[in-house]
């Protein structure tokens, strides 16, 4: 093989060790801003959905004490308030469907809250003043506690993905900086052992054939600089071996 | 000593654990797993320090025996640092150390784990498990002068630094003849068990791996309840027959399919063995029975697999064995420190060794009976010479020595007798599971990173019958 095939193939190979660690690094960086991107888009959204809820979800439930406490004005106030809430957030819960079964728990919450709504809050009009307790306890309170563990639920859901979702980092985060750490000390190993060929195979053999000729300019002796290789070093040393041939 | 035809027989170990990477490549590409990155860097990493020093170094015929020892441990050193890339660029519970300590166990086929589970392992990354144990199993090197050009005279050295010379004994054939052979039977044996394990119940892919695992007897499974989780007395009835066939010598195994005189039927060597083998099944199944542990049929199907398990340095398991009486445990330890027979995959002291031992040992009584007495050992009908006798009785020394060692040395870092004395005979014998801490279903994640690394000097030096690496240690300091 030629010694500029030799060379080349070293620092081609070299190039192509460095590149594709670049490239792995450079994927798993993205792959990694990825992750970190869908966790605060869909699960920290959903957590949020999921506070909103049981924010909106505790206002209704103060107005319904209020308006059986006969403040009635303030009580449809807070209970109109908390609606809206819900639906702000259970419309973010239901177009951020990123687990399985979030579908599900989203429908259930949903069909609860329904069934809350018309138990506690359209029907609080006709309650009679001596029945207020029992109907806030066994019906009212009993569908907003319900719901409340339908929410909590669609958050443990979302907040377990999250916690997943770190620990995914945490290994993608290592395996962007591992194949440079490998790239590194491979070419270490490899600048080494290019090193030791260069000089093996090239300056060692040039050295030998300098030293050789000096001793035939000093003494006429035998010219042998015993080269291995088979490229233009070896060219070299036959063509020497030749011209000292026929000048002898 | 020429470091260009070591580099150069030690890129071809490379450029052959870089082929068998881009298999387990392939199979991660196929089922577009998370290995994907990291496989394809390591194959690339051993595929360019494989090729490059190839382009340098011209072709070379002849190889010293100094030269040769030190291919076969670098060559080993070298594979079990480039096979620890997968499993370090997949991450998980693979740390620098952890992963290291997986590919010397694979390759060394230990089978020692520091895995908590297995099964979330993507399928490429446990094919590596069980490819560094097959690759391990007949010898990296064995591999290498098979497959890569190697002069006839290289070869020959080779053969003779890699394989024992107890075990060149029942070889009666040129080096390149005993290669094929080697790989004829291993081979066979490999897709005789894939074959069987498949009708047997197994997915193709776990019978490849446990055919993987049993052939080169290193024990690595894709199941965390390692043959347990078959809960199939077919499955582990094959298991444990290629794990005795596995730990016999594979010139008798080759004998015996050919009809040759030299065959296990006519082998001492292989009916004392079995004798043991049998002593120690009986005995393990009547405490088990005695202690109430398991009914007459538990009992034995149990000991078999586990006696015959760790006496062949395999090291499936099929029950939780630290939670058996003391005395099985006791018997068991005697089996991981005796091993299977040379010339077979199991590593450790080897049961020939011990043979010539106990032989030795009567001898010596017969001659303080008599002292003119001349005795002499002959293991199948062959006489041992007084060299290979003291050869043999050194090298059991030594093995007591660093078994002593270590064990002394893990206690010192705080690890219990029971994990201490049975890891390092474990790990030394590249048995695989101990007891304690590190028992048949348990694993090695727990233990600190400095007793890992001295277990993986120990299964290296199991591995290569400790004289190579001795010997490349005094070349050194010889300069």
């Amino acid at each position: 093989m030629k010694i500029r095939f030799k060379i080349v193939a070293g620092f081609a190979l070299l190039s192509i060790m460095l590149a594709i660690a670049g490239f792995f690094s450079i994927y798993e960086l993205k792959r990694l801003n990825l992750s970190v991107h869908e966790m605060l888009e869909e699960n920290y959204k959903s957590i949020i959905a999921s506070k909103m809820m049981l924010e909106a979800l505790e206002r209704e439930d103060s107005g319904v004490l209020l308006y059986l406490l006969g403040k009635q004005s303030e009580g449809s106030e807070l209970l109109n308030q908390g609606d809206s809430l819900f639906s702000s957030g259970l419309t973010i819960a239901q177009n951020n469907l990123t687990e399985t079964g979030e579908d599900r728990l989203t429908d259930e919450l949903s069909e609860n809250y329904r069934h809350y709504r018309e138990q506690a809050v359209h029907s609080l009009s006709g309650i009679s003043g001596g029945e207020f307790a029992q109907w806030y306890l066994e019906g009212a309170h009993r569908s907003f506690l319900q719901v409340k563990k339908s929410v909590q639920e669609l958050m443990d859901m979302n907040q377990d993905a999250l916690y997943k979702g770190a620990g995914e980092i945490q290994n993608r985060m290592v395996r962007s900086i591992v194949p440079g750490i490998v790239a590194i000390i491979s070419s270490i190993v490899f600048l080494i052992l290019f090193n030791y060929l260069i000089n093996h195979f090239f300056i060692s053999p040039i050295l030998r054939i300098n030293r050789q000729l000096r001793r035939y300019e000093r003494s006429l002796g035998p010219f042998n600089a015993d080269i291995e290789t088979r490229d233009e070093i070896k060219d070299l040393e036959s063509s020497i071996q030749d011209l000292i041939t026929r000048l002898r | 000593m020429r470091p260009t035809t070591i580099i150069r027989s030690i890129a071809n170990i490379l450029l052959l654990n870089g082929a068998f990477m881009s298999v387990c490549l392939i199979v991660s590409l196929v089922q577009m797993d998370d290995a994907i990155p990291g496989l394809l860097f390591s194959t690339l990493v051993s595929v360019i320090l494989g090729v490059f020093p190839l382009i340098y170094i011209p072709r070379f015929k002849y190889l010293s025996s100094s030269e040769g020892i030190q291919v076969v441990v670098f060559g080993w050193l070298g594979t079990c640092l480039i096979g620890a890339l997968p499993f370090f660029l997949y991450g998980g519970e693979f740390t620098f150390i952890n992963s290291l300590f997986e590919s010397v166990s694979g390759y060394t086929t230990t089978g020692s784990s520091i895995l908590t589970d297995i099964e979330v392992l993507p399928r490429s990354i446990l094919l590596w498990r069980s490819t560094t144990h097959w690759i391990g199993g007949i010898g990296i090197i064995v591999f290498a002068l098979l497959i890569m050009p190697f002069s006839r005279h290289s070869k020959m050295i080779l053969v003779k630094t890699e394989i024992s010379e107890v075990a060149q004994r029942s070889f009666h054939f040129k080096a390149g003849e005993t290669l094929r052979i080697l790989l004829y039977i291993y081979v066979g044996l490999t897709l005789l068990e894939t074959i069987l394990l498949h009708l047997a119940g197994m997915t193709w892919f776990d019978a490849v791996n446990h055919s993987f695992a049993t052939v080169a007897t290193g024990g690595f499974s894709t199941k965390n309840q390692s043959v347990a989780y078959f809960d199939s007395f077919t499955i582990e009835a094959i298991i444990a027959v290629f794990m005795f066939l596995s730990g016999l010598h594979f010139g008798l195994l080759f004998g015996t399919v050919t009809g040759k005189n030299n065959n296990i039927f006519h082998s001492e060597v292989v009916r004392l063995f079995f004798l043991f083998l049998a002593g120690g099944v009986v005995l393990v199944a009547l405490k088990l029975y005695l202690t109430g542990s398991y009914d007459i049929s538990g009992s034995l199907r149990h000991s078999l697999f586990q006696v015959v398990s760790l006496g062949t340095t395999t090291g499936f398991a099929t029950v939780d064995t630290a939670h058996w009486p003391f005395f099985t445990q006791l018997v068991l330890i005697y089996f991981t420190l005796q091993c299977a027979c040379v010339g077979s995959t199991s590593g450790g002291l080897k049961f020939d060794r011990m043979l010539v031992f106990f032989k030795s040992l009567k001898n010596y009584l017969i001659r303080i009976r008599h002292p003119n007495a001349i005795t002499v050992i002959r293991i199948n009908k062959q006489t041992v010479t007084e060299e290979m006798e003291r050869n043999i009785i050194l090298f059991i020394l030594i093995y007591l020595f660093i078994f002593f060692l270590n064990s002394l040395l893990l206690s010192a870092m705080g690890i219990d007798h029971i994990t201490s004395f049975s890891a390092s005979a474990a790990t030394l014998g590249n048995v695989g599971p101990g007891f304690g801490q590190v028992s048949s279903l348990a694993n090695f994640g727990g233990l600190p990173a400095g007793a890992k690394i001295l277990l993986m000097i120990n299964m290296i030096f199991g591995r290569l019958e400790i004289f190579n690496l001795i010997t490349v240690v005094y070349l050194f300091r010889k300069g």
